[in-house]
């Protein structure tokens, strides 16, 4: 492909252009096969009939939500819960996973735990934790962190255990100090396990903070979501929800870059 | 070695002295031992975690300068569940709450700390909200709904026990009736599709319920018990009575005012809902203020007992705040 590319140049361009057209062409039959199918549930004889507005309606409230001030307001504090849950799931999780990739023997005691945390579902621990923090920002928070902090310790964990063999027999040549060879060797090694880490972590932040905010009514979008719902007004609702579902995808092209950006020392074959 | 044989003992000496520390600053946190006094020109602060609903005339208090008038300086907190109200009061996130008479009666039997030191709206059905039957569907009185299936938004809250009373006195019998929880959005779908029998509807999806409304149901015993009322911990209720009388007196004028205003509660609702003009407009508005009577909420906490909402009868003492 790169040969014929290298030797032809212009004909290999317009495959690419034709590619990139047929991309675009099956993309626009799915939102259409997805619009098709969202105007069928609508139709008299579906038992959600009454519940879905026209598409035209949610798109009329989306184009409207900019203009309204407590949009602006749930996003900051959505994103604000969120980022925050992130940092502190983010430095836990790297803390914890490198020490566990230190010490395989303590790794193979917890794994379990580990992997039962992990499969738990963090709004089971909300009344408990609504007991403990009431019903603001700081339990927003400690739930997110409580479902964010398993990727980034699982994932630093895997990167930094996985020592390249060349790489141990210098570092035990040189008798690198260990405070050394954590900071310079293993996390730089694991930087692009804790970058898959983040982004699985940064999806389910922003999930898991509209979640909370829907159940608990704390500021946010999820609030709006619930708040919509009760009035009934489905399509404002539908638009909120379009919004969060933005959002994320806002949050993952960000992530990606700042992926790249932590790994382009490396060779491309990694990140 | 000599290190290490001492280290749980370190461990627990410094254990030891992060919880004393705790305690020390928990003991700063506290009310202190002099009762807050409200005056205007030195206004006590609180934190009002309002109820789902009815709670436009703590917003009409604020911009009316009632609360102010009385030495208050409220911050108006939205609430949710009961329990979340509860939770909030427990830990001092909040001193006054608006919450379900039902729901403070059970956390009362359980021994939590939850006084009700004022009424909200009785439990008197207003005209937005009532049980809705199909059309034609043959049930006509509560006595019919033996053996139906009927969606309401919560369960074992006010709804469920007043709607099993009104079956019971009816001459029906409420065990054989099911009772599921779905959300109001959903209700009048499930009807027209034959989910459930009947649903207990409010505004604003009451208005368009493809149905016909029964008959009030709720039984005339309870008119004088509180759907919604005011709660806080007796530790706070009982170290700072003057808050809690300035409160109580701020909201009466409020009730007095919102009841006589409709179009304030109703940019009230504009504000903080997303409600369409429409729906607004044709909102009924429902009176605000009652009196509580301890008899009713006596009655109220008896038949919450026979009908196995609490397993334990709750003493009016350890429920009422005196005069409220």
């Amino acid at each position: 492909m790169t040969a014929t590319a290298l030797a032809t140049g212009r004909p290999v361009a317009t495959a690419g252009a034709r590619t990139r057209r047929l991309v675009w062409g099956w993309r626009l039959a799915l939102v259409l096969l997805l619009a098709g199918l969202w105007e069928l549930s609508r139709a008299p004889w579906s038992p959600a009939a009454e519940l879905l507005p026209p598409l035209a309606d949610i798109g009329v409230a989306l184009a409207g939500l900019p203009l309204r001030a407590e949009t602006w307001a749930a996003v900051g504090a959505t994103l604000g819960a969120a980022l925050t849950g992130l940092a502190i799931a983010g430095v836990l999780g790297v803390a914890l996973g490198t020490l566990l990739g230190l010490l395989p023997a303590v790794a193979r005691a917890t794994r379990l735990l580990v992997e039962l945390a992990r499969a738990m579902p963090v709004f089971g621990l909300l009344p408990v934790c609504i007991l403990l923090l009431g019903t603001g920002f700081p339990l927003t928070v400690v739930i997110v962190v409580t479902a964010c902090v398993w990727p980034f310790l699982v994932q630093t964990r895997l990167g930094v255990a996985g020592l390249h063999p060349q790489l141990r027999d210098v570092v035990r040549a040189y008798r690198v100090p260990r405070p050394l060879v954590v900071r310079r060797v293993l996390l730089p090694q694991a930087l692009p396990m804790i970058g898959t880490g983040l982004r699985i972590a940064l999806a389910m932040a922003v999930v898991v903070t509209i979640g909370t905010e829907t159940i608990i009514q704390s500021t946010g979008l999820g609030e709006r979501i619930a708040i919509a719902e009760r009035s009934g007004a489905m399509a404002l609702m539908f638009a909120y929800v379009l919004l969060a579902a933005l959002l994320g995808l806002a949050c993952n092209v960000l992530a990606v870059a700042a992926e790249r950006s932590l790994t382009r020392w490396r060779p491309a074959e990694v990140g | 070695m000599h290190a290490h044989r001492h280290r749980p003992a370190a461990v627990l000496t410094a254990a030891l002295a992060a919880s004393a520390l705790l305690a020390a600053l928990a003991g700063c946190a506290a009310p202190a031992a002099e009762p807050l006094v409200p005056d205007p020109d030195a206004p006590v602060a609180i934190t009002v975690l309002v109820a789902p609903v009815y709670f436009e005339a703590n917003y009409v208090a604020e911009a009316q300068g009632f609360y102010a008038e009385h030495g208050l300086d409220v911050t108006i907190q939205r609430g949710t569940t009961a329990d979340a109200a509860l939770a909030a009061l427990a830990n001092g996130s909040a001193q006054l709450a608006g919450s379900s008479g039902v729901a403070t009666i059970t956390a009362a039997s359980r021994g939590i700390d939850a006084r009700i030191v004022g009424g909200i709206s009785g439990m008197d059905e207003d005209a937005n909200s009532g049980i809705y039957v199909g059309a034609g569907s043959g049930f006509d009185s509560p006595a019919d709904l033996t053996g139906a299936t009927i969606a309401i938004n919560g369960l074992r809250n006010t709804t469920e026990l007043l709607l099993r009373i009104a079956i019971d006195e009816d001459g029906g019998d409420s065990s054989k009736t099911q009772f599921v929880e779905i959300p109001y959005s959903a209700m009048n779908q499930s009807l027209a599709s034959g989910q459930v029998d009947a649903i207990y509807q409010v505004s604003p999806f009451s208005s368009s319920v493809d149905g016909v409304r029964l008959e009030n149901p709720y039984s005339a015993d309870f008119a004088g018990a509180p759907a919604v009322a005011w709660v806080a911990t007796s530790a706070y209720a009982e170290q700072n009575p003057a808050v809690i009388d300035a409160y109580t007196a701020a909201m009466a004028e409020a009730y007095a005012y919102a009841n006589e205003h409709p179009d304030a509660v109703r940019a009230v609702l504009d504000e903080v809902t997303e409600l369409s003009a429409e729906d607004l407009e044709a909102t009924e508005l429902i009176e605000f203020g009652m009196t509580i009577e301890p008899e009713v909420v006596g009655r109220l906490a008896d038949a919450m007992l026979d009908y196995g909402f609490i397993d334990r009868g709750v003493e009016l003492a350890e429920l009422l705040r005196e005069g409220s």
